[in-house]
């Protein structure tokens, strides 16, 4: 992609996922800042860094059914109990077992990865219903290894903070597009 | 009004309730997938549907279809993260009365609530 065109998706993207965590601020415990936004050929074990040397959670939303292309959550584990406690107000009842942590962050990587798709799919002039969001846990290469798909990538990496009670997380949403894909754009 | 959340994912379930129930609304069933909210809707009979787009098995622009095949004026509000302008048009043609953004807020609910005729 050249950089005209990289700076025009970062544009878009950023518009999208600014608004996005305005509105999040608005409706949750929880503050949300933009951190930065990246697009750029690479590789996704570069980005799948992001959650630090230890367990790396994952949520996991893929489109197909036109263009296909993987979009994930990546986050410390650590910071789950963080991010769910600013995404979801203490007040709302559970219903005891113990995922409440997890369920919050499928809503909160539904929330997120579909700005990145809505605005991908805009772009691309085109329209699919994407996956059910899927939580896994992984070791940072072996994150990388799964989220491949045909090579080469082009990667959109954007990086945002919840902040709540004077501590604060961070956490990266990932678009990974096979470049032919991403040359359409 | 009577109403059923249809959502996989159960905290969005329980904000959505808690947002009904302090603007005077009564959720009378929830289900998290298309199978389930079909066979509430046919049971339960609700004033209105808060219906998500992306679930296990059947989407709910399926279940919406089916919904308003079981009655044709069935009250349906979609509740969903995919904001996409074909799948909007399909949605609002198909008699989806409104739609409602995630992440949602109160106010996004009454002006939903005040498109249904």
């Amino acid at each position: 992609m050249n950089s005209a065109n990289e700076e025009k998706i970062r544009k878009l993207l950023e518009a999208g996922l600014e608004a996005c965590l305005k509105k999040l601020s608005s409706v949750s415990p929880g503050e949300w800042t933009l951190e930065s936004v990246r697009v750029f050929d690479g590789e996704p074990a570069e980005a799948a860094q992001a959650g630090g040397a230890g367990q790396t959670a994952i949520v996991r939303v893929t489109v197909q059914g036109g263009p296909a292309f993987n979009t994930a959550l990546l986050l410390a584990r650590g910071d789950m109990t963080h991010l769910s406690g600013c995404f979801i107000d203490d007040q709302v009842p559970w219903d005891g077992d113990s995922g409440r942590h997890v369920v919050a962050m499928l809503e909160l990587g539904n929330i997120v990865l579909n700005v990145l798709i809505n605005s991908l799919l805009k772009a691309l002039k085109k329209s699919s219903i994407p996956s059910v969001p899927a939580y896994l846990v992984a070791e940072p290469d072996a994150l990388a290894e799964g989220l491949a798909g045909p090579a080469p990538f082009t990667l959109i990496a954007a990086v945002f903070t919840a902040s709540r009670d004077g501590r604060a997380a961070k956490a990266q949403a990932l678009a990974i597009l096979p470049r032919t894909l991403s040359e359409e754009l | 009004m009577k109403v059923l959340i249809v959502d996989d994912n159960a905290s969005t379930r329980e904000m959505v309730k808690i947002i009904l129930q302090r603007t005077g609304h009564e959720v009378i069933g929830e289900a998290g997938d298309g199978d389930s909210a079909i066979k509430a809707f046919a049971d339960l009979r609700p004033e209105l549907v808060l219906l998500d787009i992306i679930m296990p098995g059947k989407s709910g622009i399926e279940v919406l279809s089916e919904i308003r095949g079981l009655d044709p004026a069935a009250k349906v509000i979609m509740l969903t993260a995919v904001d996409q302008d074909a799948v909007n048009s399909d949605l609002l043609s198909n008699g989806a009365a409104a739609i409602i953004y995630k992440p949602f807020s109160f106010d996004d609910f009454e002006k939903a609530f005040s498109k249904l005729k």
